[in-house]
């Protein structure tokens, strides 16, 4: 594959820009249900996406192994062209530096050179460690793991290559009672080799989970309205990603799909609530070196003791917005276009204690994991379930609860969290969708927030 | 994330990136079958995908870019001893390390008398799965629906802005072949276009509306003037009611809550294992009397129809509830080997964010394309004129988040509407809606006319769905 040929024959077409990412990797899928092994898959995969700029107007147009490069290039230029011929382009993209580099695979156990036994034997491992458990009738466990090469060539320049491994452990367990009947899931990975299952910590989820999944069997259904809530670092995380880090999307915000457009530099949170976006974290599920317009990864401060600092932004977004391009632009695969997009999201740590947090809850309810949750970004609505959840009644944690889930308002919400405990931890790895999936991870401390919407059933 | 269920897919289209630049390739299939049989496998199944798609997005008022891609890539599934293995790759360069691959991971497979579906003596027809104005589409015809769509959308609310939206088109193909003398090939089209805005004048309001297709059949001034009419009603919203009452689920919610929270429960495997609420209630009432619901991937110009499943099994329809009582659950060909019952044509390949057609993952069982029936169908105003005191929903928040062993949801909307006496009075601004898969089925009083086809948000399960309304369901205001 002659990429420069590619890119001067873009150029040559009247591209004034032009960018070639290609992938190439592959990677193993094992799936247990009950014991048995119903899932097996080797999987390669390989492709480029090219993208061009002809008169402000975006083309782009992916290939796999059949179709040549120059045939690609020609597809992305034409389809610009067609709407360059309708309208004018009002795309211009925000200088980043012209970069080359390589970076070598980091994973000190890669998933490729790890015997498939010793997967399989992992996951023997994790389902043994259910075993115990015989209100527990139901086991699924699963792993997913591939490594990719991935480069970006610019028609300004840059030349980046890097690998991107990835590891993710999963079990989905079910508890039954008569005829009551309970889930619960559990995640453990990141962006790493399997050096990140050491230190015995996949067996300690697997005990948490189980524990989890017991608690449920005995819960009962949440009550419903407005208490005062305390999230656990995981819903913390969820809430963050969701509720904060979606809204600062400069794309979403551009376009007025943002509860967030037009108060930057406001102040929008209560003070003890800062909030960022960081790709950088090493073995973060959302982590990289470089987005996938060839800008190198930083972290960014979104929100500052409460008041708005920093969108997450495209070149074309920061373009827009006379700003600097943060690294945010990500891609599913070659096979997509790179979006605005977040990577682990986290609430920074607080100072005071978990006790500290519920010690003055009269009535309220403790929220703990994530089930996911969805946001309407331009109202600032949000909704996310927990896994399980505590009444609280004078301070102390009473009864478990089940299918719980919390709803409201973003900027209401992100002042009404009046207190942060200082127990930060990263969340569960997780798949953003927005179009594309792409992996991402976040995080927090414990936190309170008052007058929050609690539904039941 | 709910706020992006109507952007188009990275290359413009539903049906992306792993598919098509040539003819589907029936020689090539039985190619690798013959060289997997001849490797050592005792049964070897190849599914071939081919697409292209072609599209155009806009975000905030303009469009931003015009997409396309084209690809193409196999599955290989073996079985060895029972034991079975699966490999893929999008690239037909290296065969033998496919096949290499699916044989390796037979070895660590438990032994299973599995086998692959026989050869069928017959197909069914499924007629409009393929539009061959598709094939021809261009970029300017796509900028055209594009305009009709904010035409009518700025007709109809001026002062609203579009916040995104786009068309896209693809073209699949895929064959299937095995060697049990299964080979069966399908081409198909499809086409997606969706509009979304924000109007925020006695507050922030949106609409968006959205169709889907298999022929070149979609309206962009309906679905324009259908995103401002919503954004439009949703004026001047005030704070929702609480308590049990009656809620009427329009069309697009009403699917989302039972792709979500009903359908899964007839995946055929985790209900004999206990895992969902359906164990032990099938041949019982779960719904009313007159009320039933089919898996019918034989509908004409119906979304994720074929005459065939991606494991080579001819489509038939599947009663799940027939007039109220829960009769059938769904399997492919190894769980309905597994619980020695039959299959259902229900073996799908699908992956990712709305359960696109892959080559990449070996089949699962999945429903293709739900419909309902009821003893009575009437127009969405007639429903809402019967209700005393409840709310009509037009779009709810968070439906994946159900509890699907359970069947307990709880989901949010903030696209809802207060009615009394047989009247909408406001537009609401939040609430959540809450309940039990069983208790919506149960609660079922009155089904619309307003069939609408949609695919998932989240799996690959299509439907041509009404508007439905439930008796009673938990209410908390904002």
């Amino acid at each position: 594959m002659n990429i420069d040929e590619a890119i001067r024959k873009a150029e040559q077409m009247g591209a004034s820009y032009c960018d070639i990412r290609t992938v190439h990797g592959g990677g193993t899928t094992l799936s247990y249900r009950d014991g048995e092994l119903y899932k097996a898959i080797s999987g390669g995969d390989q492709g480029a996406g090219i993208r061009v700029l002809y008169d402000g107007n975006w083309g782009f147009y992916s290939i796999d192994g059949k179709m040549g490069l120059l045939g690609g290039v020609e597809k992305a230029v034409k389809l610009a062209r067609t709407l360059a011929s309708r309208k004018k382009g009002k795309v211009n993209l925000a200088a980043c530096p012209v970069v080359t580099d390589h970076i070598p695979l980091k994973a000190s156990r890669d998933p490729r050179e790890v015997d498939i036994l010793w997967k399989v034997e992992l996951l023997e491992d994790l389902m043994g460690a259910f075993e115990e458990y015989k209100k527990i009738n139901s086991v699924e466990v699963g792993l997913d793991d591939g490594v990719v090469k991935n480069n970006f060539y610019s028609s300004e320049g840059s030349e980046v290559s890097f690998h991107e491994s990835n590891v993710l452990v999963r079990a989905s367990l079910t508890a039954r009672d008569g005829t009551n009947v309970v889930g619960y899931r559990m995640r453990l990975g990141g962006a790493a080799g399997y050096e990140i299952l050491n230190d015995g910590i996949l067996m300690e989820k697997a005990r948490e989970a189980a524990m989890s999944t017991i608690r449920l069997l005995g819960a009962r259904s949440a009550p419903s309205g407005k208490f005062t809530v305390i999230a656990d670092p995981d819903l913390a995380g969820v809430f963050a990603h969701e509720a904060v880090g979606h809204a600062t999307e400069a794309d979403l915000v551009l376009s007025g799909d943002s509860i967030l457009k037009g108060v930057m530099g406001q102040k929008i949170g209560n003070e003890l609530v800062s909030i960022f976006d960081d790709p950088t974290i090493p073995a973060g599920f959302g982590s990289f070196p470089y987005d996938d317009e060839g800008v190198k990864a930083r972290k960014k401060m979104l929100i500052e003791n409460g008041v708005l600092m920093e969108f997450l932004n495209s070149r074309e977004t920061a373009g827009k917005m006379n700003t600097e391009p943060n690294g945010s632009a990500r891609a599913q695969s070659a096979g997509s276009s790179p979006l605005v997009r977040m990577s682990n999201t986290m609430i920074g740590n607080g100072d005071q204690s978990f006790e500290e947090l519920i010690e003055d809850i009269d009535y309220g309810v403790y929220l703990k994991g994530t089930r996911g949750g969805q946001v309407d970004t331009a109202k600032g609505m949000f909704q996310f379930n927990a896994a399980e959840g505590y009444l609280i009644e004078k301070g102390n944690l009473i009864s478990p609860l089940k299918d719980v889930s919390l709803s409201g308002s973003t900027l209401e919400t992100l002042n009404n969290i009046d207190a942060l405990a200082n127990d930060f931890r990263l969340g569960s790895p997780g798949f953003c969708g927005k179009g594309q999936l792409v992996s991402v991870c976040d995080g927090g401390p414990h936190i309170r927030i008052r007058n929050a919407v609690v539904g039941g059933r | 994330m709910r706020a992006y269920k109507n952007i188009l897919g990275s290359n413009g289209t539903k049906i992306n990136g792993n598919t098509v630049g040539s003819e589907p390739d029936i020689d090539l299939a039985e190619k690798i079958i013959r060289l997997s049989d001849n490797s050592g496998a005792d049964e070897s199944e190849c599914f071939i995908q081919w697409g292209r798609g072609c599209g155009v997005s806009i975000e905030g008022n303009e469009i931003k870019q015009a997409s396309g891609g084209s690809g193409a890539g196999f599955g290989l599934r073996v079985l060895k001893e029972g034991r079975v293995g699966f490999a893929y790759s999008s690239s037909f360069n290296n065969i033998p390390s496919v096949v290499e691959k699916a044989l390796s991971l037979s070895r660590i497979s438990p032994q299973l008398d599995r086998h692959f579906p026989d050869a069928a003596s017959h197909y069914p027809k499924v007629s409009c799965q393929y539009d061959e104005r598709l094939e021809v589409l261009e970029v300017t015809d796509l900028m055209d629906i594009i305009s009709k769509m904010k035409d009518a959308l700025a007709d109809k609310a001026p002062s609203a802005m579009v916040t995104r939206g786009g068309i896209g088109f693809g073209v699949e193909s895929f064959v299937i072949a095995n060697s049990g003398g299964i080979v069966f090939e399908e081409r198909g089209t499809g086409i997606y276009a969706s509009i979304s805005c924000i109007f925020d004048d006695l507050g922030i309001s949106t609409g968006s509306s959205s169709q889907e297709s298999t022929a070149l059949d979609i309206n962009g001034t309906v679905i324009g003037a259908e995103a401002a009419n919503l954004a439009l009603m949703g004026q001047g919203a005030k704070d929702g009611p609480s308590g049990e009452m009656e809620v009427l689920f329009v069309n697009e919610a009403a699917w989302e809550i039972f792709e979500n929270v009903v359908i899964p429960a007839f995946n055929g495997s985790q209900t004999m294992e206990g895992k969902t609420y359906l164990h032990g209630l099938m041949e019982e009432m779960i719904a009313p009397e007159g009320f039933s619901l089919y898996d019918f991937p034989l509908m004409k110009g119906g979304l994720s129809c074929s005459p065939s499943d991606d494991e080579g099994v001819p489509s038939i329809t599947i009663p799940l509830i027939e007039n109220g009582a829960a009769t059938s659950l769904l399997f492919d060909c190894f769980s309905a080997q597994k619980y020695d019952t039959n299959k259902t044509s229900s073996g799908i390949r699908a992956e990712g964010m709305g359960g696109s057609s892959s080559y990449k993952t070996p089949p699962a069982t999945s429903a293709r394309n739900i419909i309902v029936r009821g003893n009575e169908e009437k127009e969405l105003g007639h429903m809402i004129e019967e209700m005393d005191r409840g709310i009509v929903v037009y779009d709810v928040l968070g439906a994946h988040t159900a509890n699907r062993v359970s069947g307990d949801f709880s989901v949010n909307s903030s696209q809802l509407f207060y009615v009394d006496k047989g009247e909408i009075k406001n537009p609401i601004s939040s609430a959540m809606i809450s309940g039990n898969a069983l208790e919506l089925l149960e609660g079922i009083n009155c089904i619309g006319t307003d069939v609408k086809k949609m695919s998932g948000g989240m799996g690959s399960a299509s439907a041509a769905f009404p508007s439905m309304r439930i008796g009673n369901l938990r209410v908390t205001g904002s």
